[in-house]
């Protein structure tokens, strides 16, 4: 810090807290609903929810449209849902929207591949005990699937740090905004520019971290724990 | 206890229709172990998915306690489950639960509280001998363990019926040999109605009252067990006719 003026401290503090608002909020929405819609793309591919057929093939659509559209676009094409709906098309709520709908579609997918990668013996066991299908979800699938699941979590953290520092361009601020638009485009800006990188790399890295370590607590399939 | 009546089930393969069990007629009495042998591909885990309600007949009638299963919804086949009970080849234990969550799991999808199920479990492990194993975690057993906790997790609802699906195909011979013992205890102690499907001639001859030999998707032959000294591994050995 001591290579920074005091304005550009301020902007730094300012923009650190404002990237944490911005993964907090989004992470909440996309970690609930994207664990949800996960496991029910899982369960069809395991023929339950076979009566939904159409349903679910809609949202899973839907999920791989969302991924294939480059974040930048995307944020600029939910503009107008987002001042029809909320009455404003620049700022925070524009960016966690954005940031929510490619967070859900994201943690959807991990979510999904965790669930399938586990034993298909799985099912057969919950089935032969009279498990009814929340039990199915919350004795079985989640009990052996957590360590994976939270890996994938910390990975969708880490993408939506990534994509949270391009959303200064619809003025939701953050680090991003002070490492390029202060930093980068400012003839004197290269220090600011280099230590919101360096912060946004320690974000990165205290997350897959405290990832790391939970899964690995929470995984009783290897041995020497 | 259990009435099949000519039951049939085919499968869809590349727009052929190819015949998985034809005509199966057969009755289990209550208590008895009944095996089921045969090549694979002669139906055997076929019909063990529509014995355990996983599947259901194209034709004919299954009873179980006196029920039509072929005519039961979804929730009166998971009450029929809850007096069922599982014994896999592979041991199928959830490994991130530690060896007592195992066991009492099948109490925690009752609903029964978490005292009252870890005392159960506690004595379901002394049956098996493994008490002392209650706070490990299954990557930590050896197969003979493990087996011993699936069959402590399967008797902890004290189920009329059991499906022994293969129980000794993963285990050495002798211990094979010590689960086939605890498998006998078990039926002498809490007389539950034994499915058994195996492969293994010894298995079946050690342990079954009544054997049913599927061959091409039919029942081939259908009886009680003569217990022989002689070592014959062919079917009809089962019967006494020797080679």
């Amino acid at each position: 810090m001591i290579f920074l003026s005091i304005v550009e401290q301020t902007q730094l503090t300012k923009a650190f807290f404002e990237t944490l608002n911005l993964l907090l909020w989004s992470a909440l929405v996309s970690l609930t609903l994207g664990t949800v819609i996960g496991m029910l793309l899982a369960l069809y591919e395991q023929k339950i929810f076979k009566r939904y057929r159409f349903i679910m093939q809609f949202i899973s659509i839907v999920v791989s449209i969302i991924r294939s559209i480059p974040f930048i676009l995307l944020m600029v094409i939910i503009i107008p849902f987002s001042f029809n709906l909320f009455g404003t098309s620049i700022g925070f709520i524009p960016s966690i929207i954005a940031l929510s709908m490619i967070g859900i579609a994201t943690v959807s997918r991990l979510v999904e591949q965790s669930i399938i990668d586990l034993n298909p013996n799985i099912y057969d066991l919950a089935y032969a005990m009279g498990a009814s299908k929340m039990q199915l979800l919350k004795n079985f699938l989640f009990v052996e699937a957590r360590a994976s699941l939270i890996l994938a979590y910390t990975s969708s953290l880490v993408s939506l740090l990534a994509y949270s520092s391009v959303v200064y361009i619809i003025g939701g601020g953050g680090l991003g905004y002070t490492a390029i638009q202060i930093g980068y485009y400012s003839p004197v800006g290269q220090t600011l520019m280099w230590i919101s990188t360096f912060v946004m790399v320690l974000i990165v890295q205290v997350i897959q971290l405290l990832g790391n370590i939970f899964a690995n607590y929470l995984n009783k399939k290897k041995r020497g724990f | 206890m259990i009435k099949i009546n000519q039951i049939k089930k085919s499968f869809i393969s590349k727009n052929n229709s190819v015949h998985a069990l034809n005509d199966i007629s057969f009755d289990i009495q209550s208590g008895e172990v009944f095996g089921i042998v045969g090549k694979s591909g002669v139906g055997k885990s076929t019909l063990l998915n529509i014995l355990s309600l996983s599947m259901l007949p194209d034709s004919g009638h299954y009873y179980l306690f006196g029920k039509d299963v072929t005519l039961l919804n979804s929730n009166e086949k998971k009450s029929l489950l809850l007096e069922t009970s599982f014994i896999y080849q592979n041991f199928s234990l959830l490994y991130n639960l530690n060896v007592i969550d195992n066991v009492s799991l099948p109490l925690k999808l009752r609903g029964i509280d978490k005292i009252t199920r870890y005392i159960k479990a506690k004595e379901m492990l002394s049956f098996v001998g493994l008490l002392d194993k209650a706070n490990d975690y299954p990557i930590t057993l050896s197969g003979g363990e493990a087996q011993r906790i699936s069959i402590a997790r399967a008797l902890i609802t004290n189920p009329k019926l059991l499906f022994l699906d293969e129980p000794t195909s993963a285990l050495d011979d002798e211990t094979a040999y010590d689960i086939l013992n605890l498998i006998k205890k078990l039926h002498e102690e809490f007389k539950p109605t034994m499915i058994l499907v195996s492969h293994q001639m010894q298995t079946i001859r050690y342990l079954c009252d009544r054997v049913m030999v599927l061959d091409h998707n039919k029942v081939k032959r259908i009886g009680p067990i003569q217990k022989h000294e002689q070592i014959d591994t062919s079917y009809d050995a089962l019967w006494g006719d020797q080679k």
